[in-house]
């Protein structure tokens, strides 16, 4: 999509009624500051019945149960689930291999990026978005209201593809500057030569419940090319003449093919949510089948 | 292996531009990826078998390379040379000429030539066919093609020679035209050398061998026997005889000639080595009979030795002239010596038929007779059933156009001053072509059919000028020469042996019986006169026994020099072994084109180099 899009058509009305029906799930305990629509393990104020314990000093008398106190003598402190606000925080990769891919992998990430961030404003959520190359772009602090979607959506149109990505560098520098970690994001195509690892590394350091999906074109995945042809890598304009054949092919994907079991075995063990998203799937198929498969929504 | 063709080795000058094509590489297309690291790591390992990837990467360069190569020496022609005793079929001319019957310290010449066949049949080998071709005065196919060694055997077992003189080189022309050149088949002549010369086409012919038979090469022989009668003395004759010494020293020859069994001359003479004499003797008194020249001398080629001739004094020829008066012509037949003329004023049909086939010529004059099938008829101004000329009108004063004057009717005429009063139009049959014509129509006509021939004249001769001119007698000399021609004047009857010999025969005769020399009788039916006899393959005096028991003879001869030249010359016999001419000790050098495998080769080089293409997309 061009940079010039209606802010308004980015994504459908049908399509945005249908991501109002979901919520984004937090697979651990959400930490946030104030109330929220986000069940946690500690205690709060919701009507969820969670446990008893001893009264200590300082509690608060409206939750004693006063019933326990009348057949047992002791004061017993009801404690109900917490109701906390949750922070998504969306990190989207716009280096110039992003740019690359039919469609453009920066507009299919942009508009995930978008229909997240519609998903976490109805759901009451704070959400914010950030995009990096070799560093930390403009950013979009953690924000709630449904008026935050177009400012988010502006803030997509407007940024364009540049530069070198270093993933790592950029993910730990946003670990170490985030006030409130939450659920992270991150849309990348994670071809960064010097790795991805210590990057999420640092968010997990921060307690981020991680979400990686990378996003690839098809012709990335499974290359057509044939002949004698100079590949020109996007960001770097590095050469290399090469005669593709099917041999080359073959060693290409295999190649491909294990740097991608790479990162699902990473994400396996660190227990980050890893998804691969092939450009060729309409984005709304992979966004509601995908993800809600894969317990990011419900 | 040898190319036939070799320039089109030529063709090999493509590989370097091939080569040149292959090391042509296209400008390289850009194209942007978002990595690079992996199509290194990729590269990287693939530069590990590198090597065998640059030869399998250059396969199909080699494969073109290879079909170039293959497709050129295919152009050229290349031929497998292996030797061999024989690789295609063989046909073997065998020669059956009377010099085959000369005599050898083992037999004859000829028992020596089917002892070659015999040895050539039992070599063929199995994949081989042999045709056999009998090489007398004429090519007689006598096997086709087979590879039946027992039937080609048999063939060979029940072949005999004869007397007459070979033709060898027709039999080998025949031969030529069964050749397979493809197959490389080999032409066998198993001869004598004796009789035509073949060598030279048999040299230009490189599948023709030659086996040369030899082996009794003493021998004197006629080979002239000739009888004359002088022009103005009728009892005075000459006989001729030529002999010839084909021996390389000087002979004598002791020679006998006899004329009913009776010595008429009885001398020996001297011949120097090759030397050919020609001797003349005269001979008064009546020439009639037998006659036999011999040369009484034991060589080994006794066939020349005699010499036959069948002599007629002038004999007597009866002659039915029917007329209602003809002066001319009653004048000019009583002139003929040995004309026997009956006259008749009308024709008695009942009789009609058994009275002309008694006579040697009818002479109708201006009376039609009724349907006759056989007999000799000269037709003045008359029309008979049996000939296809009829009357159509009359005309006056005739104007001679035209006369075809090379027909023996015609032969010293000249009728252009012709005056004929009147004549017939006559509509003639569209096969007859007139003789002698007027502006009008046809004047005269020569017709013949089976036993039946007539000379038919449109005009009555008492209304002409004709009889007073010289052309009449003339004119009725050559009518009766044609109708009859062996009675009118002393003949020799005689012939060389395997050419057809043409018997006169009475015109009532139907069946005619023959007897050879060799005792063997045939009986034939006599469908023309005169008769055409073929089978005169023997030397010596034949029987002729017509229906009425009359009997004659006519003489066979060989009288041919070169036929009786029996010595095998020392041309002809390096020539045979130039030629290697026993198979067995010289296999031939047989070459087998194997350009069609290179062909097929080139083909699936290109296949395959298609197949790697495909490949490798």
């Amino acid at each position: 999509m061009a940079p010039n899009v209606e802010a308004e058509s980015f994504l459908d009305e049908d399509f945005l009624r249908k991501l109002e029906r979901v919520k984004i799930l937090a697979q651990k305990g959400i930490k946030g500051p104030t109330k929220g629509e986000h069940n946690s393990w500690r205690s709060g104020a919701s009507l969820e019945f969670l446990d008893y314990r001893k009264y200590q000093v300082g509690d608060d008398f409206r939750y004693v149960d006063w019933n326990v106190y009348g057949r047992l003598d002791k004061l017993f402190l009801k404690l109900f689930r917490a109701e906390e606000e949750l922070s998504i925080h969306i990190l989207l990769d716009m280096s110039l291999s992003m740019g690359s891919g039919n469609p453009p992998k920066e507009i299919y990430a942009k508009k995930i990026t978008a229909a997240l961030a519609y998903i976490g404003l109805a759901n009451l959520d704070r959400v914010g978005v950030t995009s990096f190359t070799d560093s930390l772009g403009e950013s979009q602090s953690p924000r709630k209201g449904r008026q935050v979607y177009k400012s988010i959506l502006h803030y997509l149109l407007s940024i364009q593809p540049k530069g070198k990505t270093d993933f790592n560098s950029c993910l730990t520098e946003y670990a170490s500057t985030c006030k409130r970690p939450g659920i992270a994001i991150i849309l990348s195509d994670l071809l960064d030569q010097k790795g991805f690892e210590k990057g999420l590394e640092a968010l997990q350091y921060r307690k981020f419940d991680i979400t990686l999906l990378q996003v690839l074109d098809h012709e990335e995945l499974f290359p057509s090319l044939r002949g004698y042809i100079v590949l020109n890598e996007v960001e770097t304009h590095e050469t290399k003449k090469i005669t593709l054949d099917r041999a080359l092919l073959t060693l290409y994907r295999e190649k491909m093919r294990g740097f991608l079991e790479n990162i699902k075995g990473f994400c396996i063990e660190s227990g980050i949510n890893y998804y691969l998203s092939d450009t060729s799937i309409p984005f709304e198929d992979f966004l509601l089948e995908y993800l809600t498969k894969g317990m990011v929504f419900h | 292996m040898q190319l036939i063709n070799p320039s089109a080795l030529l063709v090999l000058g493509l590989i370097p531009i091939l080569i040149l094509i292959h090391s042509l590489r296209p400008k390289p297309k850009q194209v942007e990826v978002t990595n690079l690291f992996l199509w290194r790591q990729a590269l990287k390992e693939k530069r590990g078998g590198l090597r065998i990837k640059k030869l399998t990467n250059n396969l199909p360069l080699l494969f073109q390379i290879l079909a170039v190569i293959l497709a050129s020496v295919a152009l050229a022609n290349p031929v497998w040379t292996y030797t061999s005793h024989v690789k295609g079929d063989i046909i073997v001319v065998l020669d059956t000429s009377a010099s085959m019957k000369t005599r050898t310290a083992s037999g004859i010449r000829f028992d020596q030539a089917r002892k070659e066949t015999l040895r050539l049949i039992d070599e063929l080998p199995s994949e081989s066919r042999m045709l056999i071709i009998e090489a007398s005065s004429n090519p007689i196919l006598r096997s086709p093609f087979s590879d039946d060694r027992k039937h080609l055997k048999q063939v060979i077992e029940d072949i005999q020679p004869s007397d007459v003189p070979g033709q060898i080189e027709k039999a080998l022309y025949l031969a030529l035209s069964f050749v397979d050149p493809e197959r490389d088949d080999l032409t066998y002549i198993i001869t004598d050398g004796a009789g035509g010369d073949f060598e030279k086409l048999a040299r230009t012919h490189q599948m023709v061998r030659t086996v040369l038979v030899s082996g009794g090469e003493k021998n004197i022989g006629i080979t002239k026997f000739e009888f004359r009668q002088e022009l103005d003395l009728e009892d005075q004759y000459e006989i001729l005889l030529e002999v010839k010494n084909f021996n390389p020293h000087p002979v004598l020859c002791p020679i006998l000639l006899t004329l009913d069994e009776k010595i008429v001359i009885k001398k020996t003479i001297g011949l120097k080595a090759l030397e050919k004499k020609l001797l003349i003797f005269p001979y008064s008194g009546l020439m009639a009979g037998v006659a036999q020249a011999t040369l009484e001398l034991n060589d080994d080629f006794p066939i020349d030795n005699n010499a036959y001739a069948v002599l007629n004094a002038s004999n007597d020829i009866w002659v039915l002239l029917v007329t209602k008066g003809n002066f001319f012509l009653e004048k000019l037949l009583q002139a003929y010596p040995n004309f026997m003329v009956n006259s008749v004023k009308e024709i008695v049909p009942s009789s009609w038929v058994e009275q002309s086939q008694r006579h040697d010529i009818v002479i109708l004059d201006r009376i039609s007779p009724p349907s006759t099938e056989r007999g000799n008829f000269l037709l003045i101004d008359s029309f008979s059933p049996s000939i296809p000329i009829s009357r159509i009108d009359e005309i006056d004063d005739v104007e001679i156009l035209d006369w075809d004057r090379k027909n023996p009717l015609m032969s010293n005429l000249d009728l252009s001053e012709l005056n004929i009063e009147k004549a017939t139009i006559v509509k003639a049959d569209e096969t007859l072509q007139p003789i002698l014509e007027s502006r009008e129509s046809g004047l005269m006509y020569f017709y013949e059919k089976k036993g039946l021939r007539a000379v038919f004249l449109g005009f009555d001769l008492t209304m002409s000028d004709l009889p007073l001119r010289v052309a009449f007698p003339v004119m009725m000399s050559n009518v009766v020469q044609l109708l009859h021609p062996h009675k009118i004047r002393f003949s020799s009857l005689k012939s060389k042996a395997g050419k057809p010999f043409a018997i006169h025969l009475d015109a009532q005769t139907r069946d005619v019986s023959i007897g050879t020399p060799t005792g063997k009788w045939e009986k034939y039916l006599a469908k023309s006169n005169p008769f055409i006899y073929q089978d005169t393959g023997d030397v010596g005096i034949y029987t002729v026994i017509e229906e009425n028991e009359k009997w004659r003879h006519f003489a066979i001869n060989l009288v041919d020099e070169s036929e009786s030249n029996i010595r095998v010359s020392t041309a002809k016999s390096n020539a045979q072994k130039k030629a290697n001419l026993v198979p067995e000790s010289e296999p031939i050098t047989a070459q087998l084109p194997i350009w069609i495998l290179f062909l097929l080769s080139a083909a699936a080089a290109l296949i395959l180099e298609w197949y790697l293409w495909l490949r490798n997309r």
